[in-house]
């Protein structure tokens, strides 16, 4: 944040979930839609959206698979971060495999707007090659 | 306005449960934790958030729910709410 220049004050405080093996992360703003606007930008329009706000509570895994076509496996838990204006959540997500010795601004192309929500993984080094393609 | 006041009544671990209502709190509880029991597991302090609030709020907490225990069924996933210290009782062993 200092890096970038963001006043605090302005964003409240950042709060940074990271995925494991075991963890997965998604966030959502149920009362409004309180995001880290300053950092991350503009969120994805189905974040301001009551069909995903009152769907990925109840039923965060569910909504995953059928919403964003992200299946997760039973070994991996999923959890939901329910924000407020004073501490606004993002998802670190999982560096994915076959990505050793990749710079800063190459893993960076792997990372979507999605990924930072939560509601899919990070890109493969396969899926950018395609894109790219 | 002073300093934030960042005491925490909690801590980390502790069991706490969700007040039904809280007339003279701030509104920003989700209903759906209302009367609720999770577990503490971060203390943020009190937030100097002046855009959005008026004065200083209490000090906020993430509280871990199941998501079995605030909506039925038999989900292992957990719900992480971000509450003001407020809203919040102990909440029995």
């Amino acid at each position: 944040m200092r890096e970038l220049n963001i006043p605090p004050g302005k964003l409240g405080k950042l709060g940074v979930a990271e995925n494991t093996a075991t963890l997965h992360n998604v966030v959502v703003c149920t009362l409004c839609s309180c995001y880290p606007h300053d950092l991350l930008g503009d969120p994805p329009w189905w974040y301001r959206d009551d069909s995903y706000k009152e769907r990925i509570v109840r039923d965060a895994r569910g909504t995953l698979a059928d919403r964003f076509n992200l299946r997760l496996p039973d070994s991996v838990e999923v959890r939901v971060h329910d924000s407020t204006s004073d501490v606004r959540w993002m998802v670190l997500p999982r560096r994915p495999t076959g990505t050793q010795g990749w710079s800063e601004e190459e893993l960076a192309r792997l990372v979507t707007i999605d990924s930072l929500v939560g509601t899919a993984e990070a890109l493969t080094p396969a899926a950018l090659a395609r894109d790219a393609g | 306005m002073g300093a934030p006041e960042t005491t925490h009544r909690f801590h980390v671990g502790d069991r706490v449960q969700v007040k039904r209502a809280n007339p003279a709190g701030n509104p920003r509880t989700p209903a759906y934790v209302r009367g609720k029991s999770g577990i503490v597991t971060a203390l943020h302090g009190s937030i100097d958030n002046p855009l959005d609030h008026r004065g200083l709020y209490p000090p906020l907490c993430s509280v871990l729910f199941p998501v079995r225990e605030v909506f039925g069924g038999a989900s292992q996933d957990t719900l992480s709410v971000d509450l003001h210290e407020d809203w919040l009782a102990p909440a029995g062993a």
